[in-house]
């Protein structure tokens, strides 16, 4: 048996007066398995985020224990923690597009986040690499 | 009442557990951020711990409330929770980076 988004449709009884308005304020209420699907993903992001904020980190700390950290150390960590940040940004900004895109019927929107932050993770890595084995 | 082929309880209760994993991944990040700073500024580093841990205490109870509130739209067939709360912890890991640059820069 099918399901389709709109025989799970649920139109609210009372004015809407959920936020952020650029979501809510459009389309129909979507199947509440993809809302919920959507909420996962973006938490799934958030954890991305925490990652990348707790390696940053953690990079810092441990290279701080013997001497005092390098320009690369520093640069490396920031670039971990600004990915962090990207994320967390970016998990808010993917969430609305996907649930706005949802609630009208329209396919997902696609966004360069994935790929920037697989192109810094293997940069980083690269560098990584380049320090331990020449540094 | 039809959900269609699917339980309408499990869904709510995986983003459930999905908020608390996210949760515990926070606390143990700011946590972190925390205790690495307390070399270098005793205050800010309390502070932080402080506010990572009202911070999760605040969204454990925003996550039961979401839960609680879902599971009864969706038996009502009503419309689901709203954004403020995937903002505010977005919000509180733009804080934690702040942070964790501020660790960096002062290292």
């Amino acid at each position: 048996m099918g399901i389709s988004i709109a025989s799970v449709s649920a139109p609210t009884q009372h004015r809407d007066r959920r936020w952020p308005r650029r979501v809510y304020g459009a389309g129909s209420e979507p199947d509440p398995r993809f809302t919920f699907a959507n909420e996962r993903t973006f938490l799934a992001w958030i954890r991305t985020g925490l990652g990348f904020l707790a390696a940053g980190v953690a990079i810092a700390a441990v290279a701080g224990w013997t001497d005092r950290l390098g320009l690369e150390i520093r640069l490396a960590s920031a670039v971990l923690v600004i990915c962090g940040l990207a994320c967390g940004i970016g998990a808010f900004r993917r969430w609305m597009a996907n649930e706005r895109a949802m609630r009208l019927n329209e396919p997902l929107p696609s966004s360069p986040l994935l790929l920037v932050v697989t192109a810094i993770v293997v940069g980083v890595g690269i560098v990584a690499l380049i320090i331990v084995g020449f540094g | 009442m039809t959900f269609g082929p699917w339980d309408p309880g499990l869904q709510n209760e995986r983003t459930g557990l999905a908020w608390q994993r996210t949760m515990l991944a926070g606390l143990t990040c700011s946590l972190l951020v925390s205790r690495l700073l307390a070399p270098f500024s005793l205050t800010l580093a309390v502070m932080i711990g402080l506010f990572a841990l009202l911070c999760t205490a605040g969204l454990g109870y925003v996550a039961i409330r979401r839960f609680r509130l879902n599971s009864m739209a969706i038996h009502r067939e009503e419309a689901l929770g709203d954004g403020k709360a995937n903002a505010l912890i977005s919000m509180l890991v733009v804080i934690t980076a702040m942070a964790a640059l501020l660790y960096i820069s002062v290292a």
